[in-house]
């Protein structure tokens, strides 16, 4: 029932909480950060200006600000949370693999960032000019 | 050990260092390319003298450290088709470093040869492998490259043909998964050899799921190599795709798929000799029929390649459909003339479009060819020759040589056999008419608003300008000047064919290649 070894579960539940915390606080953060203000906006020669295929927008944007360059982020964040997952098994059997292991880890993340320094020097990450 | 997969390091690293320092300098990305792959072949000849008198099927466990290692298959059937892609890549990559001068944004100039490299890495892959799941990742490493490079020129027909290919080879990729993983189930074992058929033991139902996993194998392979009824994508992406590129997948991608098919076929053959050969038999027909009858109405050259290619890839299934050790060796040599026929006829196409700005395009722009682009009209005459079967060229051996075997089993009653090269004859006569049309327009026939003049004639029209300019129409003629990048390339592919005329030497390297195999 219930009451069978539920202190075992207090791990989770306070993983649970302290992450979705995490979350929220560093989205409020980094939102609080990077906003551009209003009166910014006013004067910033339509760099602001919601893209609707081209045309001019027609209605209130407040909510769906989201840029197209995000695209470019959330590839790379698909390509490196892969890696990640890959990486899990390995680092549990870290020190049974030995040597060869940690080497072949290193080679398979040696690679991997081959691809990050590829888009960083096409300047694929860089979001305005 | 590392020694044996040289080859794919070299190659890979030259991908690597391309990524890392093409977008810098823009020009150095074509000759790391080109400098890789001819290390790659350096490699690769080491390894071929161990290898080249041996028909034992040598899968060479690769042991990189204690209780590490990769199954790979290094023996004859691996080298020989590696020199092929290797082969075909170089000319690919040569003729890329002037046509991507005009077609290409020098944006991604490295892109374009990393992905070109990636694509040869993964062809080399599918030659060696040993177990299918290799396969399927060589087969995936070699066609997503190749869907970006249709695309690169980001023309209208160019991202048709690279969307058509893209769809559909998505889904004929799954399918392929779906028949290794109905193997796999249904016998036991991923690796390629017989032992995952000896376990089998009888079972009708297992027996089913394996013919049905081997049929959607060779269905997913037959997407790959342009077969009848799943061809539709070759034109538009052999017709949008840059002429290298298109050199590259109608010369070596093809010739994967044929490697892969013929790498698990000898393993089912066991089992299902009469089934496979009819599938591949009524393959064979369809691209036969469909390639050839499709390719006589055809006005863009490239398009008149692809449905050619469609065709010459029915006459390799027939030649593999009957099953004899001779029949597939002697596809196994039709396969090698080919690459060099179909590599070397995009790469003069695609000189003819470099030099005009990509005004020749149609049989019409080919009329008189011989005299502004004689190199290119004597080199596309001798692929046109060699692929209508023509002496003295390496197509007419092959051809015949498959024609031969086929009527022999027909003798002995063979019945599919029989239809099989009853159907063979038809289409190559009906292929004369389209490939002798070429050679025709770009050597007999005069462009228009050209009159037929001869030098003594030009001299008199100097003097007659005055008294009636509308007696002969003077037109002058300027001689394209055709880059060396591009001569290289189709020099080395008509030396093959007339070399590959002889047949003897090669033929033994296929039939060892096919007791390596262990076909009966």
């Amino acid at each position: 029932m219930v009451a069978d070894n539920i202190t075992a579960y207090i791990g989770i539940v306070v993983i649970g909480v302290v992450g979705i915390l995490i979350a929220l606080l560093t989205m409020e953060g980094i939102w609080r950060a990077l906003r551009v203000e209003e009166r910014d906006k006013k004067n910033a020669g339509g760099k602001y200006e919601t893209y609707e295929c081209g045309e001019i927008a027609v209605g209130d944007t407040k909510f769906f600000n989201i840029s197209f360059k995000y695209y470019i982020y959330a590839l790379m964040f698909v390509v490196f949370d892969v890696e990640a997952i890959f990486l899990f098994p390995w680092a549990v059997e870290f020190t049974n693999l030995g040597v060869i292991g940690y080497m072949e880890a290193m080679l398979f993340i040696g690679l991997i960032l081959l691809s990050l320094i590829y888009v960083l020097n096409k300047k694929f990450l860089k979001w305005t000019d | 050990m590392l020694d044996l997969i040289l080859p794919e390091i070299v190659i890979a690293v030259a991908a690597i260092l391309i990524l890392l320092t093409g977008f810098k300098f823009k020009k150095i990305s074509g000759y790391i390319a080109l400098l890789g792959i001819v290390a790659s072949l350096i490699s690769l000849f080491v390894i071929a003298i161990q290898s080249i008198n041996t028909t034992a099927d040598s899968i060479a466990v690769i042991t990189i450290a204690e209780g590490i290692s990769i199954f790979y298959n290094v023996g004859l059937l691996a080298v020989v088709f590696k020199f092929i892609f290797l082969i075909v890549g170089l000319m690919a990559v040569i003729a890329s470093l002037k046509y991507t001068e005009k077609f290409i944004s020098d944006k991604i100039f490295d892109a374009y040869y990393a992905l070109i490299l990636f694509a040869i890495l993964g062809m080399l892959v599918v030659a060696s492998a040993a177990d299918l799941l290799t396969l399927f990742v060589g087969l995936e490493m070699a066609a997503i490259p190749a869907y970006v490079l249709v695309a690169i020129e980001k023309t209208k027909k160019g991202i048709e043909g690279a969307a058509k290919y893209f769809l559909f080879g998505a889904v004929f990729s799954a399918i392929l998964l779906f028949g290794i993983s109905l193997i796999y189930f249904s016998t036991g074992s991923l690796m390629l050899d017989q032992s995952g058929i000896l376990h089998q033991g009888g079972d009708e139902n297992l027996k089913l799921l394996t013919f049905i996993g081997i049929l959607a194998i060779v269905l997913g392979l037959a997407y790959e190599m342009s077969a009848a009824p799943f061809h539709f994508w070759a034109p538009d992406a052999y017709q949008g795709a840059p002429s290298p590129v298109s050199a590259l997948l109608a010369g070596a991608s093809k010739k994967m798929a044929f490697v892969a098919l013929l790498k698990i076929l000898v393993v089912f053959i066991v089992l299902f000799k009469f089934e496979l050969s009819v599938m591949l038999a009524i393959l064979a027909i369809l691209s036969m029929f469909v390639g050839n009858v499709l390719a006589l109405a055809q006005k863009d050259v490239r398009k008149m390649l692809a449905y050619s290619s469609i065709a010459q890839v029915g006459y390799i299934l027939a030649a593999i459909a009957i099953f004899t050790p001779l029949g597939i060796a002697y596809a196994i040599y039709y396969i090698i003339v080919h690459a060099f026929m179909k590599g070397g006829a995009f790469i003069a196409a695609g000189t003819l479009l470099f030099v005009s700005d990509g005004k020749i395009k149609n049989y019409d722009d080919y009329k008189g060819l011989w005299r502004t682009a004689p190199i290119t009209a004597f080199a596309m005459a001798a692929f046109m020759l060699s692929l209508a079967g023509i002496v003295p060229f390496g197509g007419f051996t092959a051809k015949i040589l498959i024609l031969v075997e086929l009527f022999v089993q027909a003798m002995q009653e063979n019945m599919l056999a029989l239809i099989l090269g009853v159907v063979m004859i038809i289409t190559s006569v009906i292929s004369l008419y389209y490939y002798g049309r070429l050679i025709k327009y770009m050597w007999f026939v005069e462009p228009e608003g050209m009159e037929h003049k001869s030098d003594e004639h030009g001299e008199h029209n100097e003097h007659n300008k005055n008294n009636g300019h509308n007696e002969h129409i003077e037109v002058k003629f300027e001689k394209f000047k055709e880059p060396i990048a591009f001569v290289i390339p189709m020099l080395i592919a008509v030396i093959a064919l007339l070399i590959l005329f002889y047949a003897p030497p090669f033929v033994e390297i296929c039939t060892n290649i096919v007791h390596s195999l262990g076909v009966s």
